[in-house]
């Protein structure tokens, strides 16, 4: 046996001490200055700090959080520093009164000149025509993509229009965080040349909570500002709380009152986009692994199927089933069109993979397809 | 807990406070930092703080054990046991089911039937981190070059909360002898602490979330759609974002390890001033390059056996370097990209030397050799950000594409320039503003702090996204 002596270093502060600087502080004036920055900070916060607990999930931590904030919010008021603050929001570009969850802002988007003039579908913001009978899908005609000549379908009919490379057909995807991850995957399974995809998601978002952020109303700006001919939906995975409206009122969740409710609001923002008619897939909640909210999501599934089902400019995708595994209930892996097995959902047991998102975005693209037909040069990935 | 919440900044308050006060009690203190740091980590997911005590003490038992013996050979065989050990958790949280998959389809094409089970495990955030400690630890004491220390002292090492997540990669012999030993209660570097704070959390909540928001994420989320001008910013971007984002994240962890009376060391030093592939290294993530370089690329030979050796000892600490970032082919495009960038450039200077080149040095050749490093470093994070190798060429060969520019818009240019112009300036730009902060008296001081973290807030997106580096 072979042994090695060799020099223990000992464990001790090798730096020498350093000389009087006038930076450092004590503990205590540390501590003082945490204090009144924290203090100071949240009576300039305030307001910011208030709606931002609003935006939380009915409970005890949003109650306890907005408990504590009102009297800050009081004093910051008292002593004038909100409408101080207010301004600087302002001059900052952000606008201190708006909801919780912000407001959408579209980009720039210049519409064919046609557009500008009104429409029977396009320009009616409340009660235009409706159509009421479906039409069947249009064949594909194989119609040449860079044509120039507009080639508009017959308003209120449920096929889309044939896109020209002057006149793209206009897609948005709006919803929660799960529409934040379709949007792009839908993006890219459709020809960029033809299609205009706006992906306008927001996180933490539904229709339980137009205190925090107003789907409908959103929706009535995408369809004024946009004027998409598909908008594809995907919401409710945070829904499973109290609905509560812009002026306070709250229903809690599970009563009958709810569902009701929620239906409303459901039909109200599919009949924003399709009065306009702007068609609507309605993308249902996938299969979750957290089997607690197995009965809610298949409950609110129901509502969107039986909306979109009731017009004819919506239709309704599930993706509960082709996400199941062979024992029916929740699996993180499935087969690509190679048959390899693929990776499809994060961690969280909620959301997508990347490979996910694009297998979503081929769903949704589908039933679209299915109900309305996208015309072929349009989309780069159908399978 | 994320550092910029108002539940993290609650917490930093009231541990601030008790660690002062418990501060010449040190064993008092090291339980109250121990179990501060479990509640930091159980945070964000309690289910797994278990973990973080089970690799402490694999590590503690394990250098003990490994103390054990004075004869070499039995020391190397139970470093090498230990280490195994160390790397169990991680591969199993980490990397099985990237395994798994990926002999799963092998074996099925082969048209065999697949022996693992597939399975996805729950990743514990900083594990990466944690475990490259716990390894520097053991090793150290294996080559004599530390004591073995108390579990206590090694369980607060690992679990300190301001590295805990994502770094710095601190060494044992930079950080438990200032556990060991009481904190000077009234030298503490306030100054400092507060810059690198408020730095951060304006490099992560205001320029990270602005870039990421505006140009990165809608590139890089459909590429096909993009034209090459926004892909190209898109590109710089992203290097700006990845860089505000994780350095923001060390400056946080360094600043309140300050304010706690602790020192770790840089991160950072400003990356994009590299003039090569090498400096680059040693200018990111400088605590993850030396741990790379003393405990797998010298082990592995390092430079002393040869050009080709050499060459592979690159290649291995560079893929497998890629790798503990993440467990995907991206990661190892990445890694082997900087470690063929790197053979390359060694060889190059080696040519040159050879040939008796003597290197011109000029303010116009190193700001060429800049651009280049710049541009060599943005290409290889398209790897390190895109879902596939196939997203990222489908990115790069977007480049050329005729497309809108809507997304170039002149404050994304002007932001990535700043985040780019900060990098050349000279060493310690904000010292004497620096020094005059630390003249205020606490009142001032803290006023001054709440004005810019209100300023941070209000500029901020709402809601904070994880650090990138969470995930590693």
């Amino acid at each position: 046996m072979q042994t090695m002596e060799r020099p223990i270093v000992v464990l001790e502060d090798a730096r020498p001490p350093e000389p009087s600087d006038p930076r450092r502080a004590s503990a205590r004036d540390v501590f003082v200055a945490i204090v009144v920055c924290l203090s100071l900070w949240a009576l300039l916060a305030a307001p910011l700090l208030q709606r931002s607990a609003e935006a939380g999930p009915v409970g005890a931590r949003r109650s306890a959080a907005l408990v504590l904030l009102r009297p800050l919010v009081a004093i910051s008021n008292g002593l004038f520093l909100t409408r101080a603050t207010g301004s600087i929001e302002r001059a900052l570009g952000r606008d201190p009164d708006q909801a919780p969850g912000g407001e959408l802002a579209l980009p720039p988007f210049a519409l064919p000149p046609d557009e500008f003039e009104p429409n029977p579908t396009h320009a009616a913001p409340t009660g235009g025509p409706h159509p009421a009978e479906t039409s069947p899908p249009p064949a594909h005609e194989g119609s040449e993509g860079n044509s120039e000549a507009p080639a508009e379908e017959p308003p209120g009919t449920a096929a889309l229009r044939t896109p020209t490379r002057s006149n793209k057909l206009r897609v948005a995807v709006i919803g929660d965080s799960l529409s934040q991850g379709l949007g792009p995957a839908i993006e890219r399974s459709l020809n960029p040349s033809l299609v205009r995809v706006l992906s306008l998601g927001r996180q933490s978002t539904g229709l339980s909570r137009e205190d925090y952020f107003n789907w409908q109303a959103g929706m009535r700006q995408i369809v004024e500002e946009f004027r998409p001919d598909l908008v594809f939906v995907m919401l409710g995975s945070n829904d499973a709380q109290a609905q509560i409206s812009r002026d306070g009122s709250s229903i809690p969740v599970g009563s009958a009152q709810w569902i009701e409710g929620y239906r409303e609001r459901a039909a109200n923002l599919l009949r924003e986009a399709t009065r306009a008619g702007t068609h609507v897939v309605w993308v249902g909640i996938p299969i979750v692994e957290e089997r607690q909210r197995w009965d809610f999501y298949r409950r609110v599934n129901d509502i969107y199927r039986d909306t979109a089902s009731a017009d004819p400019l919506g239709t309704y995708v599930d993706t509960w089933t082709p996400f199941e595994g062979r024992d029916g209930g929740y699996t993180t892996f499935v087969r690509n069109e190679h048959g390899d097995l693929v990776e499809v959902r994060a961690s969280d047991g909620v959301h997508f993979t990347p490979s996910g998102y694009m297998f979503l975005g081929r769903l949704a693209i589908r039933a679209a397809d299915q109900a309305f037909g996208i015309p072929d040069k349009a989309v780069t990935s159908r399978s | 807990m994320l550092f910029p919440t108002t539940d993290f900044a609650i917490f930093l308050a009231v541990v601030f406070a008790l660690s002062w006060l418990l501060n010449p009690h040190r064993t008092v203190w090291k339980w109250f930092i121990l179990l501060a740091s479990y509640i930091f980590y159980a945070w964000w997911d309690p289910r797994l703080v278990w973990l973080l005590a089970l690799v402490s003490t694999i590590a503690w038992a394990s250098a003990l054990w490994v103390e054990g013996t004075d004869d070499e050979r039995a020391r190397r065989r139970r470093t090498l046991v230990a280490v195994a050990a160390l790397l169990l958790p991680l591969a199993w949280f980490k990397y099985y089911g990237f395994f798994a998959l990926n002999v799963t389809n092998a074996f099925e094409s082969l048209g065999l039937h697949p022996p693992l089970p597939l399975l996805q495990v729950l990743l514990p955030i900083g594990i990466s981190f944690y475990t490259f400690m716990a390894i520097s630890y053991v090793v150290d004491v294996s080559r004599y070059e530390i004591q073995v220390s108390r579990w206590l002292d090694v369980s607060v090492y690992l679990s300190f909360f301001p590295h805990l997540i994502a770094g710095p990669i601190v060494r044992s012999e930079e950080l438990i002898p200032q556990i060991r030993r009481p904190r000077d209660a009234g030298r503490i570097d306030v100054s400092r602490a507060s810059f690198l704070i408020i730095g951060g959390l304006f490099k992560k909540m205001v320029i990270s979330a602005f870039l990421a928001s505006q140009i990165v994420d809608p590139v890089f989320g459909a590429p096909n759609t993009h034209g090459g001008l926004e892909v190209l910013v898109a590109i710089y971007a992203y290097a700006i974002v990845i860089y505000a984002d994780f350095s923001a994240y060390s400056d946080i962890a360094i600043g309140v390890a300050l304010l706690l009376g602790f020192e770790f060391p840089a991160n950072f030093n400003r990356p994009y001033g590299a003039v090569s592939l090498r400096d680059f290294w040693r200018r990111w993530h400088m605590t993850l390059s030396r741990w790379l370089r003393d405990y797998l690329y010298v082990p592995l030979g390092g430079s002393r056996h040869g050009e080709v050796r050499t060459a592979v000892n690159i290649m291995i600490t560079m893929l497998l370097g890629g790798l503990w970032h993440g467990a995907g082919w991206t990661f190892v495009a990445w890694g082997a990209y900087h470690g063929i960038g790197q053979v390359i450039g060694r060889w190059r200077v080696r040519r040159a030397q050879a040939l008796g080149i003597v290197e011109r040095s000029s303010r116009w050749i190193v700001a060429r050799k800049q651009l280049v490093t710049f541009n060599l470093v943005a290409l290889g994070w398209v790897f390190f950000r895109s879902d596939s190798i196939g997203s990222a060429f489908e990115l790069l060969g977007r480049l050329g594409a005729a497309g809108t520019t809507v997304l170039v818009t002149p404050l994304v240019l002007l932001t990535i320039a700043g985040m780019l112009g900060v990098q050349y300036l000279p060493a310690d730009p904000a010292a004497r503003l620096r020094e005059s902060f630390g003249r205020l008296g606490p009142v001032l001081q803290g006023a001054t702090l709440a004005l810019s973290l209100f300023v941070i807030t209000t500029l901020g997106a709402q809601g904070v996204s994880p650090f990138i580096y969470f995930r590693f």
